[in-house]
């Protein structure tokens, strides 16, 4: 069995704390209250924001990772972005790249059941606090980098230079979403609103 | 093994210093000189304020007769202000008194119509062929003011201002507890934040009223009567609750929607939205003392509601023998079970939550007993739900093919039963509180969740909650759930829905519109 290292993109979610000193907000409580609210003044509001290769990490295997240290809360969030998706399907085999995430996430692993997976990674609360975080690690690890046990998986070859210019514009489309997901996060505020609203509206 | 098992224990200690050390949140509360109280939490992440304010009010203060107002006036804060929202407030003001007028002529003619409906004379009042001569022409009238306003009306301008100031995410919704309202600014337009809010409690315009109340009573089509279930789940509710105002719609009966008046709008308003009864909030990048000196100069402004919002006394009589619901439904058969439990912040809620999580999610007792197990359900659920006046557990399953609801019920009762007789086990507890421990991290993520949690928990009765519940769910032993399971999952305290298919018709959707084509 041969190792297949797949490349891949790691972007942890920025949260970074403390870069942004707290403005002071210029209050004269003497002042009259204007009848319309462009007749107010705001001071400035001052951002920087980060420069993604601060965080740049080259790891030993090859992948890029984007590391960011944030100690207000002890939480560790990683998002591993795998350059496939439903674009590289072969024909007559759509879906194919829905059921690996599903199997790679609940399918268990070579020394788990799935139900086994499930339970300890419950108990360890996961992707959350810190050992879940290192389980979650330690199955990648297993999932990505264990040797191959399917002869099918065995004979796929790698990606040809056409579809590696492809998949890398698209990589940077993922990786700029990891950096600074609010342009998608924003689009996405009205819809998760209303279903809030109306959850909470027919359930309560 | 050794290794393993010293792992296991490491990881419970762990888990046990998470829960010592969980984390709170430092909320600085301030009250007002009228009444109005203000939660405030500094976080300095993002250059982001999330403002939001609850006011304690929802369709469990309604009565008979205006159900649905609660809800209604969530949609009516968003019309504007005197200044914003029209160009000409004067003529606003003539066409609004006008519209008034015709309206009242209007409620006449309805009641006339109600009896000639209960006379027999009239099928349906909601149809539009059944209008009277007179109805019609009193709504023509009614519809030429609506276009003069139309005229000098400036739409959505509230949300306009926030949006080009770079606000985001504003919105509201209602409960049968409360109502709440909330949008991110950038923090630099705290200030506005004051002026918009203060403004829109100050001195709302109900323009559109009526046109309003029309969205409403779609909302209620949309929601209630155009889905497969939406019409049993509220004969549901309202077999559920014998005497509570928990047994009505919040987004109100059908009759009562479209005969809301104005003036009992105003009445509602003047008690429920009066500074007392309202907390707002702030979470994020901003300085408490400027944001306090701030909200006295903007919110006091509001006087003090003269008379206190009353007390929901109606307390839900004890179901004295089971009830059920036998619905045919366009779906997929399924059993809902609903027990009558306790309201939010009672000490057996914490062990109903607990309970919830040993029975639902994917490594829960009702997954791996009923799909994966018996395979009797395709999609089991377990919820507890601890509202302000009184709380419910609700139980469900949709029954794999060639099972019947009632053969899921009934395994559902046998998991139950389980939990009666034996202890959850210690490694399965704590697999569920490590879960719940996690969760008091994971809710600090962003402004926003923050300020939801403290909405809810302040709507409820009391945001202290944020940060006391953590401890109490740590606190629930083997022993408190196995209480509560015997307590409150009896028979005679339960209700339950049975939802079949129409006999005769195929399983298939398909194959219906197939036949209805035809």
């Amino acid at each position: 069995m041969k190792h297949r290292p797949i490349s891949f993109f790691a972007a942890a979610t920025l949260a970074v704390a403390g870069l942004f000193p707290a403005r002071s907000q210029s209050v004269d409580p003497a002042a009259a209250i204007p009848d319309r609210p462009e007749k107010l003044s705001f001071p400035p509001l001052a951002y920087e924001p980060p420069t993604p290769a601060d965080y740049r990490v080259k790891l030993k295997g090859g992948p890029i990772a984007y590391v960011v240290p944030d100690r207000e809360l002890p939480l560790v969030n990683i998002a591993v972005y795998v350059r496939a998706g439903d674009y590289v399907e072969p024909e007559g085999k759509e879906a194919l790249s829905e059921i690996t995430g599903y199997l790679l996430t609940k399918g268990g692993t070579q020394s788990k059941t799935a139900e086994e997976l499930d339970e300890r990674l419950a108990f360890l609360a996961a992707t959350t606090l810190v050992f879940g975080a290192a389980y979650t690690l330690w199955m990648y690890k297993r999932v990505i980098f264990g040797p191959v046990a399917n002869e099918h998986v065995a004979s796929l070859t790698d990606l040809n230079p056409r579809e590696l210019a492809v998949l890398a514009s698209l990589a940077v489309a993922v990786l700029f979403m990891g950096i600074y997901p609010l342009p998608f996060t924003d689009v996405m505020h009205a819809a998760v609103n209303e279903l809030l609203r109306h959850v909470a509206l027919s359930k309560s | 093994m050794a290794g393993t098992r010293l792992l296991w224990t490491a990881i419970l200690l762990f888990s046990f210093c998470a829960q010592l050390q969980a984390q709170k949140v430092p909320v600085t509360e301030k009250t007002l000189a009228n009444g109005m109280r203000l939660l405030m939490v500094e976080r300095h992440d993002d250059p982001t304020i999330a403002g939001g304010w609850v006011a304690h009010v929802g369709s469990a203060n309604e009565r008979p007769g205006i159900t649905g107002i609660a809800h209604l006036f969530e949609h009516m804060m968003f019309k504007g202000t005197p200044t914003l929202g029209t160009k000409d407030y004067k003529k606003d003001l003539a066409i609004i008194d006008e519209q008034e007028k015709v309206r009242e002529e209007i409620r006449k003619e309805e009641a006339l119509m109600r009896a000639a409906y209960r006379r027999g004379e009239i099928d349906d009042l909601l149809k539009p062929e059944n209008k009277t001569a007179r109805l019609k022409e009193l709504e023509k009238k009614f519809n030429d003011l609506i276009a003069g306003q139309r005229e000098i009306l400036v739409k959505n301008e509230f949300d306009r201002i926030y949006t080009t100031a770079g606000a985001s995410g504003m919105n509201a919704f209602t409960t049968a507890d409360l109502t709440g309202y909330f949008i991110t600014v950038p923090a630099n337009k705290l200030e506005l934040w004051m002026w918009m809010e203060s403004e829109r409690i100050l001195r709302p315009v109900f323009r559109e009223f009526y046109a309003e109340r029309d969205v409403v009573f779609e909302e209620r089509r949309m929601r209630t009567e155009s889905t497969p279930l939406g019409k049993f789940e509220e004969s549901f509710e309202a077999m559920i609750w014998e005497s509570h105002p928990y047994g009505w719609p919040t987004v109100g009966w059908p009759s009562d929607i479209p005969a809301i008046s104005k003036a009992q709008a105003d009445e509602f308003y003047g008690l429920y939205y009066a500074p007392q009864n309202i907390t707002l909030i702030l979470v994020g990048d901003f300085e408490s003392t400027a944001a306090e000196t701030l909200a006295q100069k903007y919110f006091v402004r509001i006087a003090r509601g003269k008379a206190e919002p009353p007390d929901v006394v109606t307390l839900e009589v004890q179901q004295s023998a089971e009830k059920r619901l036998y619905g045919e439904a366009e779906a997929n058969p399924q059993v809902d079970i609903v027990w009558h439990t306790v309201p939010f912040g009672h000490p057996d809620s914490y062990a109903l939550n607990i309970l919830s999580q040993v029975l639902s999610t994917r490594t829960g007792r009702l997954y791996k007993g009923l799909v994966l197990g018996s395979q009797v359900a395709t999609e089991v659920s377990a919820s507890p739900s601890h509202r302000k006046w009184a709380g419910i557990f609700d139980i469900s399953g949709e029954a794999r093919e060639g099972h019947a609801p009632e053969e899921v019920e009934q395994t559902i009762y046998a998991e139950l039963e389980k939990l009666k007789q034996t202890d959850v086990p210690a490694e399965e507890l704590q697999k569920v509180k490590n879960n719940f421990a996690a969760y008091e991290f994971r809710r600090l993520a962003s402004n926003m969740s923050i300020l939801m949690q403290l909405i809810f928990n302040d709507g409820l009765g009391d945001w202290r909650q944020i940060n006391e519940a953590g401890p109490k769910h740590q606190a629930v032993t083997a022993g408190d759930v196995r209480r509560v399971v015997g307590k409150y999952f009896t028979r005679e305290n339960r209700n339950v829905a049975i939802y079949t298919r129409k006999p005769g018709k195929p399983a298939g959707g398909q194959k219906d519109s197939e036949k209805e084509a035809k």
